[in-house]
């Protein structure tokens, strides 16, 4: 028999990406209309991901997806997170609807809100570290029409157990890669926000905290949003700006 | 006992203040002006008053963010931004902020390009004792490498017109991020098989050879491009027909001096295109095979590598198939000629044999025995020194 039947060709079937992301969304009642856009699309995520990736040769592994709704610690602590863990897609998606149907918009105003709590919270998600897995991706997308006010006020015990950063400075030192003694893998981290640069203040226009964040973080793509609210912010754009960090 | 005669005393005071602010309320519809009340706030305990709660705002120290009509001055030049650029003409955008602006003086059109990492360390890290020289220290390693490859492409300041060489390197004023800025290449198209589908014989050879005398002066000048890729291949029409131009210097490295693995690079970012990665790319060898593989070295013949796979798709089958006798899943065409897989190469369609058999030399897995771009010119009948 001759050896070439044994032969098989076969052609390099793409680059493998395992893919965390983590929704960050402001759910006072001017995010409303994104909240519920994230809710519904998220679910179709990891085709609307794959379909981009198919594109240039890569194929998404797996997908995990978590939502951290926020508003205001000082308003309400108890209302201040709603939380999800991380499920996996398509496989969860039923139980991914029921972990986020009951997440609504509500409350809010002109005020700061506690969105660096809850970027930290994204932070110290339960990614995957697979010390082999170059090509895996940590990816957190914030969503906020508003500033947020500095880190400090107590978040509750249930959602997270302290210690926790007493300042944007001490938050910085967490997105440093882990063996700078930060909490997330350098080559993986990535966040993008759909956040205004600046916001109305008592002295005229001034610069928000994310505005700083985009210029002062590493790996980090600022999309400016409308100061009124993010209704312009349409999912494809979400979606092209995730797969463009991958 | 008495403190329930304090509090009725309390009450029947609140009562009357109580009866005092009706009154109040009801004067002002009357438009009548009562005299002030003071309330007896020495023996009354008033109501708590609601709080307000603070919200504390973060000391926010930010330059000037840039849009269109801002400028980037590095040293004398400045740069206007006109307009955020997709990645349709080739830029990567994923890893960099880039822009369409224009050279103050000059009024170049050209492309300005951001990166988000790694940063300067801003005053606060410089100060911190344990993050502050390390982040230092990955800072420096990216801006000298940059500036190495920059210094060495400009050692030839004519060249074969097929580089599109930096202009410019370094960070802007009020910016913890650099900058890097390119010609604008007007009327280019990016590398793709609907392309150069109708090209004849003679077009392809022609279009080969401004490639490959691109890349044969890149490497004499002492620099691996390190992230050969369809995107970064432009073309552009002249009399003589299609040329090409070999764009983004930006994962460039001296060829005598490589990358030993990713730390050796900026942390955060790799320095190749997983699709197009040769074997050496740092790290991952040992992560397929978990141990590392003698004489894998980045250099020169990375580049070979990167764009055999590239020509193939382009210009060949439409993508490398490998032959092997197991039927394993490969990933990708680094791993296949890890494996000892056999690549099937054509001849691009120039009807030379001898473009067949280096391709496929091309993609063998140690760089040494790869061929030399001075070798695969011969193969399409250019001869360079």
């Amino acid at each position: 028999m001759s050896g070439l039947q044994n032969r098989v060709g076969i052609r390099a079937t793409g680059e493998r990406f395992p893919i965390d992301v983590v929704f960050v969304v402001d759910a006072t009642e001017s995010m409303s209309g994104l909240l519920e856009t994230v809710k519904f699309r998220i679910l179709s995520l990891d085709s609307d991901i794959a379909e981009r990736l198919k594109m240039s040769n890569r194929i998404l592994e797996s997908l995990r997806v978590r939502l951290i709704a926020f508003r205001d610690l000082y308003d309400d602590p108890e209302t201040a997170f709603e939380v999800t863990r991380f499920h996996d897609l398509p496989a969860q998606q039923a139980e991914f609807t029921e972990a986020v149907k009951g997440i609504e918009a509500f409350d809010g105003g002109d005020q700061p809100e506690s969105g660096l709590e809850a970027l930290y919270l994204a932070m110290k998600s339960g990614w995957r570290n697979e010390p082999q897995d170059l090509k895996r991706r940590h990816i957190i997308m914030l969503f906020t029409d508003q500033d947020a006010h500095e880190l400090g006020a107590k978040i509750p015990k249930d959602v997270a157990q302290s210690p926790h950063p007493r300042s944007l400075s001490d938050l910085k030192k967490l997105w440093a890669p882990h063996r700078l003694r930060g909490l997330m893998n350098e080559r993986a981290r990535r966040l993008v926000l759909f956040a205004p640069d600046q916001v109305e203040g008592d002295s005229g226009l001034t610069p928000t905290v994310w505005a700083q964040i985009s210029q002062e973080w590493e790996n980090v793509w600022m999309s400016v949003g409308e100061r009124e609210g993010l209704r312009d912010v349409v999912w494809n754009e979400v979606v092209d700006k995730l797969v463009a960090t991958i | 006992m008495s403190e329930k005669k304090q509090q009725g005393s309390g009450s029947e005071r609140r009562e009357k203040l109580l009866q005092q602010e009706q009154q109040l309320k009801s004067d002002a519809q009357n438009e009548i002006l009562p005299a002030p009340v003071q309330a007896d706030t020495t023996t009354v305990m008033a109501a708590p008053k609601p709080t307000v709660p603070t919200r504390p705002r973060p000391i926010v120290r930010v330059f000037k963010k840039r849009g269109v009509g801002d400028l980037y001055e590095l040293g004398s030049d400045s740069y206007r931004l006109e307009k955020v650029v997709g990645s349709e003409i080739g830029q990567a955008v994923g890893k960099s902020e880039v822009w369409r602006a224009r050279h103050l003086g000059s009024e170049r059109d050209v492309f300005v390009k951001k990166f988000v990492s790694p940063l300067y360390p801003s005053d606060e890290d410089l100060l911190d004792p344990i993050h502050g020289a390390e982040l230092k220290r990955r800072y420096q390693r990216f801006e000298d490498r940059h500036v190495e490859v920059g210094n060495r492409l400009k050692r030839d300041v004519v060249g074969s017109g097929a580089l599109v060489k930096p202009l410019a390197f370094g960070r802007p004023k009020d910016s913890l991020a650099c900058i890097k800025v390119y010609p604008w290449v007007e009327g280019a198209s990016v590398l793709s098989r609907d392309l150069v589908k109708s090209w004849s014989i003679q077009t392809r050879s022609v279009f080969l050879r401004t490639l490959l005398l691109g890349l044969w002066e890149l490497h004499a000048l002492g620099v691996a491009h390190g992230d050969i890729k369809r995107e970064n291949i432009l073309v552009i029409g002249r009399p003589i027909g299609p040329v090409a131009r070999l764009i983004d210097f930006d994962e460039a490295f001296p060829s005598d001096a490589p990358p030993k693995n990713l730390d050796d690079y900026e942390i955060g970012t790799t320095h190749f295109t997983p699709e197009w990665k040769a074997l050496e790319n740092p790290d991952w060898v040992q992560e397929v095979t978990g141990v590392p593989v003698k004489g894998l070295r980045l250099g020169t013949a990375t580049d070979v590598f990167q764009l055999a796979i590239v020509l193939e798709e382009i210009f060949g089958l439409g993508s490398v198939s490998w032959i092997q006798k197991k039927n394993v899943e490969l990933n990708d065409n680094a791993e296949a000629s890890l494996r000892r897989a056999r690549p099937m190469t054509s001849d691009l369609g120039l009807s030379r044999p001898r473009v067949a058999q280096l391709l496929q030399q091309s993609l063998l897995p140690m760089p040494a025995q790869r061929p030399t771009v001075p070798e695969l010119l011969s193969a399409i009948g250019v001869t360079v020194a």
